[in-house]
């Protein structure tokens, strides 16, 4: 790795990468901001060493909301510094599989899918009518 | 073995929300580098689909593939690929073996008439009627043209069933060809790659599915999203060929630094695929970061090239003997072309000398 | 196969294997006349014949003072491409791997990004040395098929080699290929054309430093 490590040096010693990422990311708040249109970039298929990623987040920083989502694997997703930009990262078997930066007021894999509550509402009764179940077989 | 349940549906029936899909879109869109919004598309897509049926067939081949598509590196992502497919034939995998193992196969097709996918991975034998390779008695060539018959699509995995492959390499005893000469016109997708990169494989699997469609293929039928790019364009040590510095031996000062591999054979600016930027064993590293050229196992004919050590802008095959004769044959007519103008020029002097007498 | 396989196979071959006949074949043709035999005694404070024939060979690598001025231009580019054509065979690190394939030896390279500024450089002097032959009046009317067939096979691999360098208007193995395929057509004129004068410049020159010399002129 560090072989890898050291040719990487020779790209990464500018971070002109990190700044373009970061007036992408301005431009499409901005346009956000303006008429609502939201947007993502995808890292994943970006040149992006270890060093660029840590540039990135701590200019973006850690905003109000941070969540945890443990579906297939675990993701992550936070709220940066500046409203409306967050950072979701989809993690398989501890590895990133996706990462992205995410500009709208909410990303979707944290919302629940309505179609998801229609199922979630059966469920519920049977909870409840188990419930009911056993407080009548007690009394 | 037919789907009527969606896969949404199947899901949720197991507890597990649309996020999956979600999060399984975003994967597969960042790895397809489609863009980000078109991840909602997919999920929609997945969501929606039924649970597809693929019979995979194994020819000539070395199970390599099997081995790479089974050991992709985020397991828990990994898993919802084979959610989403029902896998209702593959001769190493399946439990069930010899005439139960083909029943499988004949209800599958039964079943999917017109929707099921065929996966292949190894090359066809077609010298001698095929007797050279056949399963349950069946020559692979039948068992290709009988499965193809009804199949929606064929995807041809890894480099002997893309372009014939090792079985396919002079002197190709076997008369092997790839899957692409006899899919009759069926929809291909080519996935090349001694073995291919398994995301690769999954990916494709996952957009067919989603989408109902072949994502955009390259001149050889490889899907661009992961044969776009040479090697040696995404290469790490790229910068260092553009300056000029190379290893000479496996274990030299360059090799130690780390410098380009293009003088020990290194095939990566021919050759197409996605080692470079996805990696293996879980993004652990590819044989370029591993100290070791890459052999172009994507390409077609990658076994013949020349050897995997004959740098790239060598000649293929021995120029000595040739050159050796031209060079004989050259100075031969140098010589006579010489003989005749001295003849020549004799001739014109005795003739003036006459004439001055 | 694929052309680039072919490329880098038969068709380099074949067209190497021309080349290196042909060039054989006129210059030992050339060289195996008649000894040249001035029996007049040479003027007086001439040179001996090869002293005469070596310093005329370096002499005439500038011009004469009375053409200077009018021959700047062709002489300047003349020079720039005939260097920068030079640089990018010689000092290209895949060129001299090709080069060490074929005689066992190589030398250090120089990096890719000054070969393609001096490739670049080395094409816009052959198109300004096209744009001149067109447009002069003497050389235009002197001018033969030889002079463009020449020209463009000396040009073609130098704009193929920068587009393949530059991945531009084709996938790299396709461009890489044609690269091939275009030094394999200069290899085959060469030795019929007036390509041959890389070699048979010294012989030329040498010819006539000898001869001119030994009767007491001053070149």
């Amino acid at each position: 790795m560090s072989l890898a490590c050291e040719a990487k040096q020779m790209l990464e010693d500018d971070g002109a990468f990190v700044d373009a990422l970061l007036w992408e990311t301005h431009a499409r708040l901005a346009h956000f901001a303006e008429t609502g249109e939201i947007a993502s970039i995808d890292l994943g298929g970006l040149p992006m060493s270890g060093r660029d990623r840590e540039a990135l987040d701590s200019i973006l920083g850690r905003g109000e909301v941070s969540a945890a989502v443990e579906v297939a694997g675990r993701s992550e997703v936070w709220e940066t510094g500046f409203s409306s930009v967050w950072r979701v990262r989809h993690f398989g078997d501890g590895t990133i599989a996706a990462d992205l930066i995410e500009i709208t007021s909410c990303p979707s894999i944290l919302a629940a899918d309505r179609r998801d509550a229609d199922n979630a509402a059966r469920r519920l009764a049977e909870a409840l009518e188990a419930k009911l179940g056993n407080a009548e077989t007690l009394a | 073995m037919r789907h009527d349940e969606t896969l949404a549906a199947e899901m949720q029936r197991r507890g597990v929300s649309r996020r999956a899909f979600l999060k399984y879109a975003s994967y597969v869109a960042s790895l397809m580098a489609l863009p980000p919004s078109a991840a909602e598309a997919l999920a929609e897509g997945l969501a929606a689909a039924r649970r597809q049926s693929v019979i995979w067939l194994s020819f000539q081949e070395c199970t390599g593939c099997t081995e790479s598509i089974t050991r992709s590196h985020s397991p828990t992502l990994e898993n919802l690929m084979f959610d989403f497919i029902s896998l209702d034939y593959h001769h190493t995998l399946m439990a069930v073996s010899g005439q139960a193992a083909e029943q499988a196969r004949l209800e599958a097709m039964a079943a999917n008439k017109g929707k099921y996918i065929v996966v292949v991975d190894g090359s066809v034998p077609t010298k001698d009627g095929g007797v050279y390779s056949t399963i349950a008695g069946i020559s692979n060539l039948k068992m290709l043209e009988e499965t193809l018959r009804d199949a929606f699509a064929v995807v041809a995995v890894g480099s002997c069933a893309c372009f014939g492959g090792i079985p396919a390499a002079k002197p190709n005893p076997t008369g092997a060809v790839a899957i692409s000469e006899l899919a009759g016109g069926k929809p291909l997708i080519n996935i090349s790659g001694c073995p291919p990169i398994p995301e690769a494989m999954t990916g494709v699997l996952s957009y067919v599915l989603s989408f109902g469609k072949l994502p955009e293929l390259d001149h050889l039928g490889r899907p661009k999203a992961f044969f776009g790019e040479t090697i040696h364009d995404r290469c790490y040590r790229r910068p260092y060929y553009e300056r000029g510095l190379f290893a000479d031996g496996f274990d030299d000062h360059g090799a130690r630094q780390g410098y380009c591999l293009y003088k020990l054979g290194c095939k990566g600016p021919v050759t197409y695929n996605a080692c470079a930027t996805l990696k293996w064993n879980g993004g652990v590293s590819f044989p370029i970061q591993s100290g070791h050229g890459c052999l172009g196992c994507s390409e077609p004919d990658f076994w013949d090239q020349g050897g995997f050590y004959r740098p790239l802008p060598t000649p293929l095959g021995a120029m000595g003997p040739a050159l050796a004769g031209a060079a004989v044959a050259g100075a031969a007519l140098g010589v006579g072309a010489a003989l005749a103008a001295r003849s020549h020029q004799k001739t014109y002097l005795a003739a003036s000398e006459k004439e001055k007498d | 196969m694929d052309l680039l396989a072919f490329a880098r196979g038969p068709a380099l071959t074949f067209a190497t294997a021309i080349f290196v006949a042909g060039t054989l074949w006129r210059l030992v043709g050339v060289l195996a006349l008649p000894p040249w035999r001035d029996l007049s005694p040479a003027r007086e404070g001439a040179p001996p014949n090869w002293l005469g024939a070596i310093e005329t060979v370096f002499r005439k690598m500038i011009p004469h003072k009375t053409f200077l001025k009018a021959g700047m231009f062709t002489t300047v580019n003349g020079y720039v491409f005939h260097i920068g054509l030079a640089l990018c065979v010689f000092a290209f690190a895949p060129h001299i791997l090709f080069l060490k394939s074929l005689f066992g030896f190589s030398w250090p390279g120089l990096p890719n990004g000054f070969i393609f500024g001096v490739g670049a450089l080395t094409a816009a002097s052959l198109v300004a040395a096209l744009a001149y032959r067109l447009t002069s009046p003497v050389l235009k009317l002197i001018s033969r098929a030889d002079d463009y067939v020449s020209w463009l096979l000396t040009f073609l691999p130098v704009v193929t080699g920068l587009a393949a360098a530059s991945h531009i208007g084709a996938r790299y193995e396709m461009l890489l290929a044609l690269h091939v395929l275009s030094i394999c057509a200069f290899l085959i004129w060469f030795p019929f054309g007036k390509l041959m004068h890389a070699f048979l410049f010294v012989f030329s020159r040498g010819a006539t430093g000898a001869r001119f010399r030994h009767r007491g002129a001053q070149l």
